[in-house]
């Protein structure tokens, strides 16, 4: 695992779990995870479907309680892009703009303009977020992302996020303006991972494994796949 | 004029090495021969215009050089001390060391199977074809500097090898990928990781023939399956065994193939995928020479 001076340190996970309580003997999805991430550190989290990854990344975005174990952050984390359960869908994307504003003790103007630029939603930003399809949500939910800073992202499969031209858009954003920031990313894309991550957590059959050869990484999650 | 001769000697590790030396000379001297080192020799055009003794370098040389000579000698030693005049050549290196001196004895026994005349290096003299008779001055053994146990070598104790002969090859005559922690114990090979060589060896050298390995491994693949490749042969020409484990167990693998040339043989086992978890633990290996 690679070593960080404690002030480099962001994010500290000790002997995390989680298990659903589907019934008495549930296994567990993952169980005693240690890991930090780095302030600049650029963490893939891979595993096939129903292995836990988003799971992982909504118990770091404090989203979901994890069963066991602790999550320290020591840098400011965004939500899960592409995860819109945050929104109140009575309000409309302006609204919900404006209470993430008061939130986040951003201006709302400025926040505004920056979400309404990246999202490219327009009018429909006047409509109740219920009323959105969930691309559109996804969108605003990744314009609001982007648009209060943030240390560490969390994505959860940035692919789901609109069309290609938008998914560019996303990519340059997201690693190539903020380069310096760390991220932490769930995702089926080998090239996007081999790309732009440094380390892997993989997450198979309760274990959890981290790597510090991404490209090791990316064989293994392979051939688990194929498997 | 009449017809010059080549006669090569290849000599085993041997603390009398130089005393042969002195007495080949000496022949030499009394036949006016000329004594040359095989390095020296070139084999293309005519016959020399002297006759000449070749001390042969190596088992490579000797094989090379045997098909143009007109008789081969080949000086040997017990095994024991075959082995001790590598420990002191080579101290702190014994894998080398068992290699050099397997390069020559599988050499030695080519040679001697083709007809070379074999003589003990203890001898006060020897009759050596084509030279006649051979003075050995007695040399005050040097004492070796090491130890090196004959055992991954008894093959080649006295008339080389038999059929039915096995031998234990221990797991630190074998290369790691990683090194392992212990100097005492076999290394618990952690699979988790790419498709890659776990680990491989000797490389020792063994005549013509049909020989056999076999592995005794644990392997707990943690639930998984576990894809395994083994490799027996030398170079480019192996024989593989690839199995797919899904449980726990000690397990034992055998491979047999035929060279018909000496080669420095190599077993190599594989994680044959990546893998995402598991364990490998070398329990043992034997080499066995099951026919000519």
């Amino acid at each position: 695992m690679t070593s960080f001076s404690t002030e480099d340190i962001g994010l500290e996970v000790s002997n995390l779990g989680k298990t659903y309580a589907r019934s008495a003997s549930a296994p567990p999805l993952f169980r005693n995870l240690n890991f930090t991430v780095g302030r600049s550190d650029r963490l893939a989290i891979l595993g096939r479907n129903g292995q836990g990854k988003s799971t992982m990344i909504k118990i770091l975005g404090g989203a979901l309680a994890p069963s066991e174990g602790r999550v320290n952050w020591r840098m400011t984390n965004s939500w899960p892009i592409g995860f819109s359960g945050a929104f109140q869908g009575s309000l409309t994307g302006v609204d919900n703009v404006r209470f993430l504003a008061r939130v986040y003790q951003r201006d709302f103007k400025e926040l505004m303009g920056l979400v309404d630029g990246f999202a490219e939603l327009g009018s429909k930003m006047a409509m109740p977020v219920k009323h959105y399809s969930s691309g559109m949500r996804a969108r605003l939910a990744f314009g609001l992302s982007l648009a209060i800073d943030f240390d560490c992202y969390l994505i959860d499969e940035l692919v789901a996020v609109g069309d290609a031209r938008f998914q560019r858009k996303c990519n340059e954003e997201l690693f190539e303006r903020r380069a310096q920031r760390a991220f932490i990313m769930a995702s089926h894309d080998m090239r996007t991972v081999g790309r732009v991550c440094d380390r892997a957590l993989i997450i198979e059959g309760g274990r959890a494994k981290m790597f510090t050869d991404i490209h090791e990484a990316i064989d293994i999650y392979t051939w688990l796949r194929a498997a | 004029m009449s017809k010059t001769v080549r006669v090569g000697v290849l000599q085993m590790p041997s603390s009398r090495g130089s005393a042969w030396r002195i007495g080949l000379k000496g022949a030499a001297r009394r036949l006016g021969w000329g004594l040359v080192k095989g390095t020296d020799v070139s084999l293309e055009g005519d016959a020399p215009a002297q006759s000449q003794i070749i001390l042969l370098r190596d088992g490579a040389q000797a094989l090379a050089m045997a098909p143009h000579l007109d008789a081969c000698v080949v000086v040997t030693e017990p095994l024991e001390d075959i082995c001790a005049a590598m420990a002191a050549h080579y101290p702190d290196k014994k894998i080398k060391a068992y290699a050099v001196a397997a390069e020559r004895l599988a050499a030695a026994t080519t040679l001697a199977r083709r007809g070379a005349a074999v003589v003990q290096a203890s001898a006060a003299s020897a009759d050596l074809p084509l030279i006649g008779q051979v003075l050995i001055q007695p040399v005050t053994e040097v004492a070796p500097a090491g130890v090196l146990d004959p055992a991954p070598l008894d093959m080649f104790a006295g008339e080389g090898p038999q059929p039915g002969h096995q031998t234990v090859w221990p797991w630190d005559l074998f290369n790691y990928r990683t090194t392992p922690r212990s100097r005492v114990a076999p290394p618990h090979i952690d699979l988790t990781g790419r498709a890659r060589v776990l680990f491989h060896g000797p490389r020792f050298s063994l005549p013509a023939g049909e020989w056999r390995v076999r592995l005794r491994f644990h392997l707990d693949p943690e639930g998984r399956e576990s894809p395994l490749k083994f490799e027996w042969g030398a170079v480019e020409d192996f024989e593989t065994l690839e199995l797919q484990l899904d449980a726990a167990g000690l397990y034992e693998v055998e491979l047999t193939k035929r060279w018909e040339q000496p080669v420095a043989a190599e077993l190599r086992v594989w994680a044959a995928a990546a893998h995402f978890l598991g364990s490998f633990e070398f329990v043992s290996a034997d080499v066995a020479y099951l026919a000519h």
